[in-house]
């Protein structure tokens, strides 16, 4: 900052302001050291810290704010006049103080929602205050762009983020647009903050958390400012991210992240839902969730979230209906084993897919006073059991599915050929346990550990049990989890470690009868 | 059952056949039939105090339905005895699969062959306590000749045993039957002031290989050289073990400790790894716990092995797979080359079925160097007869404590000066089976087996590797074995 070549006016009026922000920091503490001259009251309107802090700004970035247009004085009788001089919601008075690019101070909230519609307006206050670096502005629009609902300015908004962070984001057109807004605050706010204090997550997720709820419904900037500064630790994280800014978070982190902002979200809407589901069924459900979305800003079905995932085609060498019939016959090689696509969701029908570990194979008897601690029961491998037959039994209409792995053995019995193992889950699951289920084996790659080791090592890299981690979230285990996959595919339900709760048990008992229902008005 | 102590194939058999015949449940039926006979002398001050002959037999079923397990142990064999177990385990297992599902399949075992181990003896069966009372009569005549006390043991066990196993639903049967002998013979002498004491002894699955007469004497002798014994500074002194003293350092706190050779507990979860002692490091990359296999952990001399098929040895007993007869060889050349583990990690892990089962009995490699020419290699150390009250102190080194027992003298240029009054050691394998200067030839040692007495489950063929363990190791010579505190037990 260059003041020696201020005038004289300049130079006494930046030290009045230096020296109100201290007394705003330390009472009269300043006045003493400072030796404030005699227009103090002129500043008297000043009452806030970020006011006194954006003036600073201003003063200091002189080729923005005093050079061109507007001098001093004038400058100061509007920022004295302030504080309701432009709050009369009148879309020309806002376009003339951009025009003239005074202060984006002078642009109240207020003015700006009054002003919504008017595109052009808000185009240019975006520009202004991304040039004027002006950070508490910004967070401001994109409220009001969050309460327009007008997405097309985020693109906008992400680039202002940018230019203020002088580090550049690579936005792709192609990545949702509120990712693109989520990154840009995680970029901000959080990088250094979670980066250097790993060990914190519940504190992490408490701003993260603040942070969702202001980018989807809440617009009350004083919550968020009051639980911003209730941790200094997110003070010194701001600084330790602006000095040093990290390129992005881990990926393992940005799961969990997605996976986080879906919770609050679906909670909020989850009486809702279901209320509609009763009244409607599976339409109103889906229209529900349409509303959502437009109310959120999820402008597709198709991305990572709650309400839209598709469930996929798994992969799988073998395949045994619940008469096991054989689903698919095998590869068209002789011993081969091909991994084909299978399609899980049986069209015109509700799908229950649950992901069984092998562990679940061991059929061994387990004491009664082990049986708590088994490792086996610990998996919930019997209490799924349990529930499909259940399921089965309680929901005739439900197709369920059991997706496993080959492991290279059955019980005690060392098996190198996965045909043989396949045949001895399918004996165990339709024979022994009489589960009313189709299963789906797919073949596990592996490979040993070089002599005298020799172990075997299970390459789970690109199986089922990952793609399903995807969708469940990595927080999860992917064993022994259950899906309910709607007759268009779509997921409608997910549990984790195979515990139906109370939702989960509601969610299917109304869409079950609304779906029976459904069938026999249509029939 | 007719008179014979140990009944034949046929014999044992034909029993099985009627339990089979009476038998009107269903599950998959374990039945196991053993009989066996004991003969024992003890005798204590140059007096024989007891003499024993007896037998015992005895029918163990074990029935699976559907999960529920249901187990009964019985030494009446006749029809309505037999019957009333049948019913029993019946009505237990249906107690226990109450709420389980029917298992109408059963996994397949793999055909293969189970070679015949040699466990048995006619010589051992042939002990009568009229010849064994001769030969005590000679061995106190004896030590009240030369004013010593002996006291001592002699017991000879042989027995057979025979296990079917029948799967209802397949119509499955298999059919095992194993003959086992084993002798053993132990004497201490002592002064009448009891400051000085000797100690002789074997165990052999051959009790003609027991010369009752040589270890009485090798007793007497060691007596008569540990008298008038001066204290000694503790410290750290190059031993000369005997083997029995070997075998009591390394056998039950290392090769013959199951958990501690066991795979699965080297490699075990890193919460525990430290336990082990050859467990090696926590591989992140693989997400698995590494063990010693293939690295150089003893002297290049040493090697430890097991072969069922070996006479001296004894089988591993049988398992419905083919692997538990294979013979292991845990040390090769001092590299750790095997370790022990059971079914569910060979299936898990190694992608073979059965398991490569624990054995008792070992064999360790050795010199040609005789016990004289190692004292007179020495310029100073101490000679060990044996070792006793041994307890391990740490599960990762293995530091042991224990006693020297019944004889031990210090070797000065090359010969025995005087004897040594005891002291407590307290030392690791590892240290000494990598302080190695000398060999001697591997010989049978006495094995004291913590039961002594025949159960049931040692006769069961099933877990015949616990019936006799047998140790055939060289005696020793080691560098700066650690003697911490000089006692005063003689």
């Amino acid at each position: 900052m260059k003041y020696h070549s201020w005038s004289k006016e300049n130079r006494i009026y930046i030290a009045i302001c230096i020296s109100f922000y201290l007394i705003t920091q330390s009472g009269l503490y300043a006045q003493s050291v400072f030796k404030i001259p005699g227009k103090v009251e002129d500043f008297a309107n000043y009452s806030s810290l970020e006011q006194c802090h954006a003036l600073m700004h201003r003063l200091a970035n002189r080729e923005h704010s005093v050079s061109d247009s507007l001098s001093f004085d004038s400058l100061l009788s509007a920022t004295q006049r302030k504080p309701y001089l432009l709050s009369t919601d009148s879309k020309e008075s806002i376009a003339k103080c951009v025009e003239k690019f005074t202060v984006g101070e002078i642009i109240r909230i207020d003015s700006l929602r009054a002003a919504k519609d008017d595109r052009e307006v808000f185009s240019l206050a975006i520009k202004l205050f991304s040039t004027l670096d002006d950070l508490n502005m910004l967070e401001q629009l994109i409220d009001v762009s969050m309460d327009t609902k007008d997405w097309k300015n985020y693109s906008e908004i992400s680039t202002a983020f940018s230019h203020y962070l002088e580090n550049p984001l690579q936005v792709s057109p192609q990545a949702g647009k509120e990712d693109s807004l989520v990154r840009a605050l995680e970029d901000k706010y959080l990088i250094s903050y979670i980066k250097n204090n790993s060990d914190s997550f519940d504190l992490q997720i408490k701003y993260i958390d603040i942070l969702r709820n202001r980018l989807s419904q809440k617009l009350r900037n004083d919550d968020i400012a009051s639980a911003l500064n209730a941790s200094n630790n997110l003070l010194e994280a701001i600084n330790n991210a602006l000095a040093n800014p990290e390129d992005s978070l881990s990926s393992d982190y940005q799961t969990r992240l997605r996976r986080y902002k879906i919770t609050p979200i679906y909670l909020q809407y989850r009486d809702s839902l279901l209320n509609s589901l009763r009244s409607s069924g599976l339409s109103g459900y889906i229209a529900s969730l349409n509303r959502i979305r437009e109310n959120i800003g999820v402008d597709t079905l198709e991305h990572n979230s709650f309400f839209v995932d598709k469930m996929f085609d798994a992969k799988g060498f073998i395949g045994y209906r619940r008469d096991s019939t054989v689903w698919k016959s095998a590869g068209s090689e002789a011993n081969g084993i091909v991994n084909d696509p299978y399609k899980l969701v049986h069209p015109g029908k509700i799908n229950a897919i649950y992901f069984l570990p092998a562990l679940c194979r061991r059929i061994k008897w387990i004491p009664a006073q082990k049986r708590k601690y088994h490792r086996v029961n610990n998996m919930g491998c019997w209490r799924s059991y349990y529930e499909i037959r259940q399921m089965s039994s309680s929901y005739p209409e439900i197709e369920i599915t059991i997706v496993t792995a080959t492991v290279g053995h059955f019980d005690e019995l060392a098996l190198p050929d996965p045909y043989e193992e396949a045949d001895l889950i399918r004996k165990a699951w339709h024979e022994y346990h009489k589960l009313p289920a189709n299963i789906l084996v797919e073949y596990t790659p592996k490979i040993n550990l070089i002599p005298p080791d020799n172990r075997r090592l299970d390459d789970w890299s690109e199986s089922n049990l990952t793609k399903i981690k995807e969708v469940i979230g990595k927080t999860q285990n992917e064993f022994s989890s259950l899906v309910l996959v709607s007759p268009e595919g779509s997921i409608l339900r997910r549990n984790y470690w195979s515990i139906p709760g109370v939702e989960f048990k509601e969610f299917l008992n109304t869409y079950y009868s609304w779906w029976i229902d459904h069938n026999k008005a249509a029939k | 059952m007719n008179d014979s102590r140990v009944p034949s194939e046929p014999e044992l058999y034909d029993i099985l056949d009627r339990v089979h015949e009476l038998d009107t449940g269903t599950g998959v039926l374990h039945i196991r039939v053993a009989a066996y006979w004991q003969g024992s002398t003890r005798w204590t001050r140059n007096r024989i105090g007891m003499c024993v002959n007896r037998t015992d037999h005895y029918l163990m079923i074990d029935r699976e339905i559907a999960g529920g397990w249901g187990k009964t142990v019985t030494n009446q064999f006749n029809d309505r005895s037999i019957v009333s177990a049948l019913k029993y385990t019946e009505w237990m297992a249906n107690e226990r699969r109450r709420n389980w599902f029917p298992r109408d399949y059963s996994i397949p075992i793999p055909e293969h062959h189970d070679p015949d181990a040699i466990v048995w003896s006619d010589k051992t069966l042939a002990y009568n306590f009229i010849d064994a009372g001769k030969v005590v009569r000679s061995i106190c005549d004896q030590s009240e000749t030369e004013r010593l006390m002996s006291a001592g043991y002699i017991e000879c066990t042989a027995g057979s045993s025979a296990y079917s196993l029948y799967n209802h639903s397949s119509n499955n049967r298999i059919r095992r039957y194993v003959k086992l002998s084993k002798g053993q013979c132990s004497t201490t002498v002592r002064n009448p002031s009891e400051m000085a004491s000797g100690w002789a002894g074997v165990s052999q699955i051959d009790f003609g290989k027991v010369d009752e007469e040589a270890i009485a004497s090798k007793a007497f002798d060691k007596c008569i050289a540990s008298a008038n014994p001066v204290r000694l500074e503790p410290g750290r002194y190059t031993a000369i073990l005997e083997p029995q003293a070997v075998a009591d350092m390394i056998s039950y706190s290392l090769f013959a400790h199951g958990v501690i050779v066991s795979r699965e507990y080297a490699e075990g979860s890193p919460l525990r790894h430290n336990a082990s002692p050859f467990f090696l490091n926590y591989d992140p990359v693989t997400r698995l716990s590494r063990s010693k296999l293939g690295l150089q952990m003893f002297d290049k001399r040493i090697s430890v092995w097991h072969d069922p098929l070996d006479p001296e040895m004894g089988l591993v007993g049988f398992q419905p797979d083919a692997m538990g007869i294979a013979p292991i060889k845990y040390v090769e050349n001092g590299v750790l080359t095997s370790l022990p583990y059971d079914a569910i990690y060979s299936a898990n892990r190694l992608e073979i079925t059965g398991h490569n089962v624990h054995r008792n009995s070992f064999r360790m490699s050795g010199g040609d160097s005789t016990l004289d020419e190692m004292i007179a290699n020495t310029d100073r150390g101490l000679v060990i007869t044996r070792f006793s009250g041994g307890s391990t102190m740490n599960s990762s080194s293995l530091v042991a404590t224990g006693l020297t027992r019944d004889g031990l003298w210090l070797i000065e240029n090359g010969k025995v000066r005087h004897a040594v009054r005891n002291f407590r050691t307290l030392e690791s394998p590892f240290f000494i089976l990598n302080q190695v200067e000398q060999l001697g030839l591997p010989e049978k040692v006495f094995s004291e087996h913590p039961g002594s007495l025949v159960s049931p489950s040692d006769m069961l063929a099933y877990q015949a590797r616990n019936f006799a363990p047998q140790f055939i190791v060289p005696s020793m010579k080691v560098r700066d074995f650690s003697f911490s505190t000089t006692i005063d037990a003689v």
